[in-house]
């Protein structure tokens, strides 16, 4: 049987000799026509486009390789689901059914772990915003408290008077680790004495109960040997508590950072090929603690509060293509249906970007905008992909970190989510936002109400 | 001045080991069984006496010289000299001179027991009665030159000059019963062993072993029905069993073998079987020659067959279904339900502990007795990898060693020791390709003893942290997981071997305590050799649990009793470094162990159903490291769980099946928080079963907290409590 051929618009592309151009590199005309063997176009035509689409089997299967990869090298570890990465119930849940605990840096976090079912002492309070009434909740709910600043540990101390039960608290602690820029916003700092003046406050007023000690050097973190001095820098801390007080600390957080995948913007080479493995943080943390000199049945453990590296590369954004069109220097661009509003991340990375249909592998250097009526709303600056038509559909790798819960009711309203179980089942997760949904909250005053045009 | 509560122990101590030097005779510690014989000696006041002085003398002289108290308190040294006494109160007429005899004999037999005792316990054997059989024929041949000496024409003091009625009845009722021609000789031969010619001591003495051992009393019978038959079926002359009732000796032959030295079992039974009629052999080719001397035989077969069974058994080069007791509990039945406990609770129960040398959840890729190369010499080693939920050992295509998930992984020591063979600098090989020339590539042997050595092989190249000649601690990394040598995509070889030599032969070792993963379930296994496909983990500790079951030795233990009665348990070390708990109220003793990782009992000797009791059943074998939903199973003693009328009923099947079991179960209930925790509590359960049937159960929950203090109760019985013990500091 003769099949009718895909037109194609022809393109005109200049030849370079001698070294490939940086467009050349990155050519994205291998189509994804599937995630978990459910067709794309299926999805998109079920549940409208745009959409995002987030794989359990990818979920857990990070997770289970993140666990193994750090079990096999410390004995006691534990994950704490970072919940401003991604905290779609549904994303959360999958962590907690493989074991995750909840880390949390708001009240309103903290609610939502307790509302999925997470018990209060599994739930990790960080953050520096913590007021009276979150502080006593956490405490009545026995959560690891980590104390940002001395205001809080002040705070702490008047609330802890009048109660039985210590609460259990950790120090943020923040340190130099050769990186830059250094993140000396959050907690105390190791080097200049502070995170000792807090330690010692705690043990000696004998108030609180200091569990825990909680580092978080930095986001994106391309270098793992700063792990290996964050580590080292924390097991000095937490053996000295032990030399000095006799306590044994219970852990050692060490926060989050791990890479994802992405390609950094200006990066020359692909995240893909630069971003270390979770092994090598694993071993970075793991060889320095292992080697620190605990004793042998006072381990700490080692709490890990990942969310980036396990949750990127299992979202999906996918897309229509809306219009083309040639800019003033003779450019093409095409716009596409999701923009900046529902992939915060764009700003970060130039996120790998796959067409959806079979088209040629000719590719000709694009930029790909938003649907926004805005300047910023700028998806990809360059592209090399395949002439794409409206109507054709694409799909950005890498979004589940940070764009669900990044992403903005801004000109246009946020799309549904779909969540494909481990058997290929689509469900949907989370409706296309509404207009009733949006204005639910608003309140018109009575004297507007009415208009005459 | 000598206080009164020397004067008490020494008083106690001689009338101890009075009572034991006659319940000794008949292998038992038993008071009842020595206060019955005792009872029979009296059947001749002179022999009473007799026997009174020899042991006190002996006593004494032990006393005098500085030797163990404990074999004087459980008359060791002094049985012997019961029957040398008894039999020369009953030889001769009581006098001065009998007097001086006594002593001197009594102290001879002293000299002749230590040198005999110690120079057969050299050997591992007994030395039975052979004091009292040279002292007395010494006595018999050299008494005859001793004028002052009168032997005893007409017992006067004796139980049948004053009632001869009672033994005559006796006499008559047995002649009532069936086989009455066998019970006669059965029960006089057991009054001879006291020189009580007479069925009135005889049954006395049988209903003594009866109370005092099912299976010495089945012995008793068995033994010598066997001689008996056997006398019958050769037609022997059987006035050599009824001059001096020489039959006896079946009777001690078959407790002796059949339950006292060795552990009573269907086995013993059957060896009785040849053994018996070597006693018979032995009496009808002695009989003669002794009468010629004017010497009985006495207990000579006896001691000549037994000590050469024993010593027999002692050079087997390997031991199967008959076993030899190596802690005399001076019982067949403690001997054998203690044994056979210890069997299924610690046989496979090594001297070195030997963990994972992994970190977390491996696989076992390759068994002992493996298809691919773990044959022959190599049988016994272990292939460890990492897979994944699908069982994929690698991710991506696999193409590149950092593929796959054991690569590069951190390899520990799997016991203390010193490392004594070091290979580096052989390259990790491409996937699929294998080093024939280096065969186990990367290596690192570790000596943990004289003739136990660990190897661990295919190391990551360079990645050995450890140097030659360097101690290493249990699970201290020494290098990385690689895949150098014969080794076509990383993993990591281990064996246990009996020399420093990289390529030696394997040993089959057990890994000391391990969970299995299946599914989302962990299982635990003591002492056990993990199978091929398993995926094993080492139990990593709680430290609430250790500190709450660590007893240190002087710890005093308060016991707080729901009544609010406190008593006082203190923690000891024996000479032998075991540790045991010890009720100042009670004086029973809990025998346990923590190695850190599991806490477990080993022995209770005590009356039942004390606080002390309860907890040695309650926290009978304890996880010390905190896993939901893991169970670990043990068994305990049926005298444990069942009320004595019980026990003694089955102590008559025993050797031959067990139809009443006691199992403990133990699980997680809860903690408060999992990794520093304040709380854990543990649930436990003693169950005693008719064949399959719970018939009594125990359940206990345990519940141990910060504070020093381990609060247990005892809930689905009429009598249930609740007790705290609060440890000191």
């Amino acid at each position: 049987m003769k099949t009718k051929k895909t037109y194609e618009r022809p393109l005109i592309k200049s030849l370079n000799s001698g070294l490939m151009n940086k467009f050349g590199k990155r050519t994205e005309w291998t189509p994804l026509t599937e995630i978990d063997g459910v067709k794309v176009v299926d999805l998109l035509n079920e549940y409208g486009s745009p959409l995002f689409v987030y794989s359990e089997k990818k979920i857990r299967e990070n997770y289970q390789h993140a666990k193994r990869v750090f079990e096999t090298r410390y004995p006691k570890v534990q994950f704490a689901w970072s919940y401003k990465t991604c905290y779609l119930n549904a994303v959360c849940d999958v962590y907690h059914q493989e074991g995750s605990w909840a880390e949390v840096v708001s009240r309103f976090e903290y609610e939502k772990a307790l509302k999925n079912g997470v018990p209060g002492d599994k739930i990790i309070f960080n953050g520096p915003d913590k007021t009276d009434d979150d502080l006593m909740l956490a405490i009545k709910n026995n959560s690891p408290i980590h104390i940002d600043h001395l205001d809080e540990l002040y705070r702490l101390h008047e609330l802890a008077s009048g109660l039985t039960k210590k609460p259990k608290v950790a120090i943020r602690v923040n340190m130099d680790t050769g990186i830059y820029p250094m993140w000396d916003r959050f907690g105390f700092n190791y080097e200049n004495g502070q995170a000792w003046d807090a330690i010692n406050k705690i043990i000696t007023l004998n108030k609180l109960d200091l569990v825990g000690l909680h580092t978080h050097i930095g986001t994106f973190m391309l270098t793992p040997s700063a792990y290996a001095v964050a580590a080292s820098k924390m097991a000095d801390l937490a053996i000295n508590i032990k030399k000095k007080y006799k306590k044994s600390i219970s852990y050692i957080d060490m926060g989050g950072g791990f890479a994802s995948k992405n390609t950094l913007k200006g990066s020359y080479y692909m995240g893909s090929d630069t971003v270390p493995d979770i092994e090598e943080y694993a071993e970075a943390i793991t060889s320095t603690l292992i080697n620190a000199g605990f004793d042998k049945d006072e381990m700490p453990y080692l709490y890990l509060e990942t969310g980036r590296a396990l949750v990127d590369d299992a979202g999906f954004l996918m897309g229509t293509v809306i219009a083309n069109k040639r800019l003033s220097d003779g450019r093409r661009a095409t716009i596409l249906d999701f923009g900046v509003n529902v992939m915060f991340t764009s700003f970060w990375y130039d996120h790998k970007i796959s067409p959806v249909e079979e088209l040629g592998y000719h590719t000709e250097d694009t930029t790909l905008y938003g649907p926004m009526c805005m300047n910023i709303d700028v998806v990809r600056e360059n592209i090399s992909m395949p002439p794409l038509s409206p109507g054709n559909h694409v799909v950005a790798h890498f979004v589940g970190a940070y764009n669900v819960t990044q992403s903005m009711q801004f000109i246009s309203l946020r799309p549904a989510i779909v969540m494909i179980d481990l058997h290929g089942k689509p469900h949907l997760i989370k409706t296309k936002e509404t207009l009733e949904g949006i204005q639910r909250d608003e309140l018109v005053p009575q004297h507007l109400k009415t208009f005459k045009l | 001045m000598v206080k009164v509560a020397t004067v008490k122990y020494y008083a106690q101590l001689l009338f101890e080991g009075f009572l034991n030097s006659f319940s000794q005779i008949y292998f038992s510690n038993g008071k009842l069984l020595a206060a019955l014989l005792i009872l029979v000696t009296f059947f001749d006041l002179g022999a009473s006496f007799a026997g009174l002085i020899a042991i006190l003398t002996n006593q004494i002289t032990a006393l005098v010289f500085h030797f163990d108290h404990k074999n004087i308190r459980e008359g060791t040294y002094s049985y012997n000299a019961a029957m040398v006494g008894v039999a020369i109160g009953i030889f001769y007429q009581f006098n001065l001179s009998l007097l001086v005899l006594l002593v001197i004999a009594s102290v001879l037999t002293f000299f002749i027991t230590i040198w005999f005792f110690n120079q057969l316990a050299a050997k591992g054997l007994p030395f039975l009665s052979i004091p009292f059989l040279l002292v007395t024929w010494l006595i018999i041949i050299g008494g005859k030159n001793f004028s002052a000496l009168e032997l005893q024409e007409k017992a006067e003091l004796t139980l049948v000059a004053f009632y001869p009625l009672l033994f005559e009845n006796t006499t008559n009722f047995i002649a009532t019963l069936p086989f009455a021609d066998v019970l006669f000789l059965y029960f006089r031969s057991l009054g001879a062993i006291l020189f009580q010619y007479n069925d009135l001591a005889g049954v006395i003495i049988a209903i003594g072993i009866l109370l005092n051992s099912r299976i010495s009393f089945l012995l008793s019978i068995y033994g010598f029905v066997l001689g008996f038959l056997f006398y019958r079926f050769m037609e022997a002359d059987f006035s050599h069993l009824i001059y001096s009732y020489i039959g006896f000796n079946f009777i001690l032959t078959a407790i002796a073998l059949g339950g006292f030295f060795i552990v009573a079992s269907n086995r013993s039974f059957l060896l009785l079987l040849f053994v018996i009629p070597l006693i018979a052999l032995i009496i009808s080719g002695t009989h003669g020659l002794f009468q010629f001397f004017g010497l009985p035989l006495y207990s000579l077969p006896f001691n000549i067959i037994v000590l050469m069974v024993l010593y027999a058994l002692n050079q087997r080069v390997a031991v199967s279904k008959l076993h030899k007791v190596f802690f005399q509990h001076f019982s067949p039945e403690k001997n054998h339900y203690k044994h056979f406990n210890s069997v299924e609770r610690f046989s496979s129960q090594t001297y070195f502990n030997i963990s994972l040398p992994v970190m977390g959840f491996w696989r076992v890729s390759q068994g002992n007795n493996g298809n691919i190369t773990h044959k022959d010499d190599y049988r016994y080693a272990l292939d460890f990898d990492v897979v994944n939920t699908e069982n994929k050992t690698f991710k991506g295509n696999g193409q590149e060693l950092k593929d796959y998930y054991c690569f590069n992984l951190p390899v520990i020591a799997p016991a203390s020791g010193w490392v004594v063979t070091l290979i580096d600098g052989i390259e990790d090989n491409d996937i699929n390709e294998v080093n024939l020339q280096q065969n186990w590539g990367n290596t690192v042997v570790l000596k943990h003893g004289d003739f136990l050595f660990s190897k661990l092989s295919h190391l990551k190249n360079g990645s050995i942290l450890v140097k030659q000649g360097e101690y290493i601690h249990k699970g201290q990394v020494i290098a990385n997981c690689g895949s150098s040598g014969r080794s076509p995509e990383p993993h990591l070889h281990f064996q246990m071997q009996l020399s420093p030599f990289v390529g030696a032969k394997t040993l089959l070792h057990p890994i000391d305590y391990y969970l299995i993963k299946t599914n989302d379930s962990f299982q635990f296994h003591s002492f056990d050799v993990p199978k091929e496909q398993d995926v094993v983990c080492n139990i990593i500790p709680t430290p609430l649990l250790i500190k709450a079951f660590h007893f240190i030795p002087g710890q005093e233990i308060i016991v707080i009793t729901n009544e609010n009665k406190t008593i006082k348990w203190e923690v000891f070390v024996n000479s032998l470094n075991q540790a045991y708990l010890y009720c100042h109220e009670t004086n029973a003793v809990a025998y346990f162990v923590n190695n850190g990782t599991i806490f477990y009992f080993t022995d209770y000797y005590g009356a039942k159903n004390t606080m002390l009791h309860h907890f040695y059943k309650a926290a009978h074998k304890v996880l010390l490291g905190y896993y939901a939903g893991v169970e670990l199973n043990d068994k305990l003693l049926i005298s444990d769980t069942f009320n004595k009328p019980l026990n003694m009923l089955h102590d008559f099947t025993a050797p031959f099946f067990h139809y009443l079991t006691s199992k403990y179960h133990f699980s997680f209930t809860s903690i408060d928080n999992e990794h520093s925790p304040s709380e854990i509590q543990f649930a436990t359960s003693v169950k005693g079963n008719f064949m399959q049937k719970t018939i009594v159960s125990s359940t206990y929950q345990i519940k141990i907290n910060d504070k020093n203090e381990v609060e247990f109760s005892l809930i689905n019985h009429p009598q249930s409590f609740k007790t705290i013990l609060c440890k000191s500091i």
